[in-house]
């Protein structure tokens, strides 16, 4: 997989604790927007996660209380 | 000036706070939560870290439950209003501020909300206790809201007590910190169902213009302002997770960012140490007080985990707002009068002549103290 997949998160808290419970495990992201095409007309925030890291970010967020996220690809395709 | 009005907001603040504040214009400019530019994330990022602070500082697990308000009372309000639901009962204490009392008067009057008021007894936290639980009607008490410490005669309240009271009859409890935080360890880990309300000006050494609200986990509250929250934009109904079904419109960024120098000050000094220090200009005083017998004093000395560092006062034959006049024309700023707390008043028969409040932080020195004494002994002395 090329590209950074989507991990879509609930509110920017949501998407900061990830991104430093990643940085954590060295698991480096950013945070942007949610592109349109991902979320229709809402607001929302996601964290750029490396594609080859995608079993460990789950690993590490699964166990995170109150976070709920979805992973998708850059195009658009649902990976969890 | 010498100030003796640290139980109304702290002064001076820690250069450190000033300086935050002074440059969260320029560096925390974007609005937090709303947009995707770096400079919105920056911010978001600061609040963010705040609330991580603030959760360590009181042991609580979730940064997410940690909200900002503008002050203790607006925190007040929302844990009430967003906890107690309608046609119940709750118990409160009789030393409480407005901050309490009004917002449950409020659903009194429009939620059939009724209320017991339960009296605390200085120094002896197993009668409170008791105090409360005889007020507890059973399957209709739904809380129990009380402050931490009188902000008026600084007596505490055995809130640990009190939780231990409200976990066995299902209650809630919601605390008013807002003369506590800062000054005495609260531990959430201790009480981790309760719901805190702190000022974020006081003894945490923030700006005007902040609260908090540590939110209980678990059954989210209603709301009392709903708007945006940059989340769930295309819904008409409120966010369904913290901090954002709580914290409609842009938050005070600016204020948050000398909120969190003010809460790595306390960290950094210790709460214990600044207790200690306070605790200790507060006995001098009171001693020193008590030597004078036109000077009327309502509680005993300032003692560890009886009391806050609050001293409140009368001259015989003045009225509290003059007194605090003249020690005002002399250089010493207190407050007085009833103190936005008449429960507490009634509760000690102060409720006519208000009081006079002498209140520290941990930058009052305990010459400036001496001093204070002194003018107090001026203006008695005048009496005899």
């Amino acid at each position: 997989m090329t590209g950074r997949p989507y991990l879509i998160v609930r509110s920017v808290t949501q998407a900061l604790r990830a991104r430093e419970v990643l940085a954590k495990a060295h698991i480096y992201s950013d945070i942007e927007r949610t592109p349109s095409f991902l979320v229709g007309r809402g607001c929302s925030y996601c964290v750029r996660v490396p594609a080859g890291r995608i079993q460990q970010v789950v690993n590490v967020l699964q166990h995170q209380p109150g976070l709920d996220f979805m992973i998708f690809g850059e195009r658009g395709e649902r990976i969890l | 000036m010498m100030y003796f009005d640290n139980a109304a907001t702290t002064y001076p603040k820690p250069p450190q706070v000033a300086r935050a504040v002074s440059s969260a214009v320029t560096r925390f400019g974007g609005n937090p939560g709303r947009s995707g530019h770096a400079m919105s994330l920056r911010a978001a990022q600061m609040v963010y870290e705040c609330r991580e602070k603030t959760a360590e500082l009181f042991g609580c697990d979730g940064t997410e439950r940690v909200i900002f308000l503008k002050n203790c009372t607006e925190a007040t309000n929302f844990a009430i209003k967003g906890y107690v639901p309608e046609h119940c009962h709750v118990i409160i204490s009789d030393l409480e501020h407005n901050a309490v009392s009004r917002p449950v008067y409020a659903l009194s009057q429009r939620a059939e909300v009724s209320c017991s008021v339960a009296h605390v007894v200085e120094g002896e936290p197993e009668q409170t206790v008791r105090n409360f639980e005889r007020e507890i009607r059973s399957g209709y008490t739904k809380a129990i809201i009380t402050t931490h410490a009188s902000n008026v005669f600084g007596v505490i309240v055995p809130v640990e007590r009190l939780y231990a009271l409200c976990e066995s009859y299902g209650l809630y409890l919601i605390i008013d910190a807002a003369q506590t935080a800062g000054v005495l360890p609260i531990d959430l880990k201790k009480m981790p169902n309760a719901c805190l309300c702190a000022a974020g000006h006081k003894s945490l050494y923030g700006p005007t213009g902040t609260g908090i609200l540590v939110a209980a986990p678990g059954e989210l509250p209603q709301t009392v302002i709903e708007g945006g929250t940059g989340s769930f934009s295309e819904d008409l109904t409120q966010p369904d997770l913290l901090p954002d079904r709580l914290e409609s419109g842009t938050v005070n960024t600016v204020g948050i960012c000398g909120l969190s120098a003010g809460i790595d000050f306390v960290r950094k000094t210790g709460v214990s140490r600044i207790e200690a220090h306070e605790r200790k200009l507060a006995r001098f005083l009171h001693r020193q007080l008590g030597k004078n017998p036109n000077v009327e004093l309502y509680t005993d000395c300032p003692q560890e985990g009886v009391h806050v560092p609050v001293i409140s006062f009368n001259i015989k034959g003045m009225h509290s707002e003059e007194v605090a006049s003249a020690l005002n024309r002399m250089g010493a700023a207190v407050r007085a009068g009833l103190h936005c707390a008449p429960l507490a008043h009634r509760a000690f028969s102060t409720l006519d002549t208000g009081t006079v409040r002498a209140s520290f932080s941990v930058f009052n020195t305990l010459q400036e103290t001496e001093r204070f004494a002194w003018m107090v002994e001026k203006i008695a002395g005048k009496r005899t």
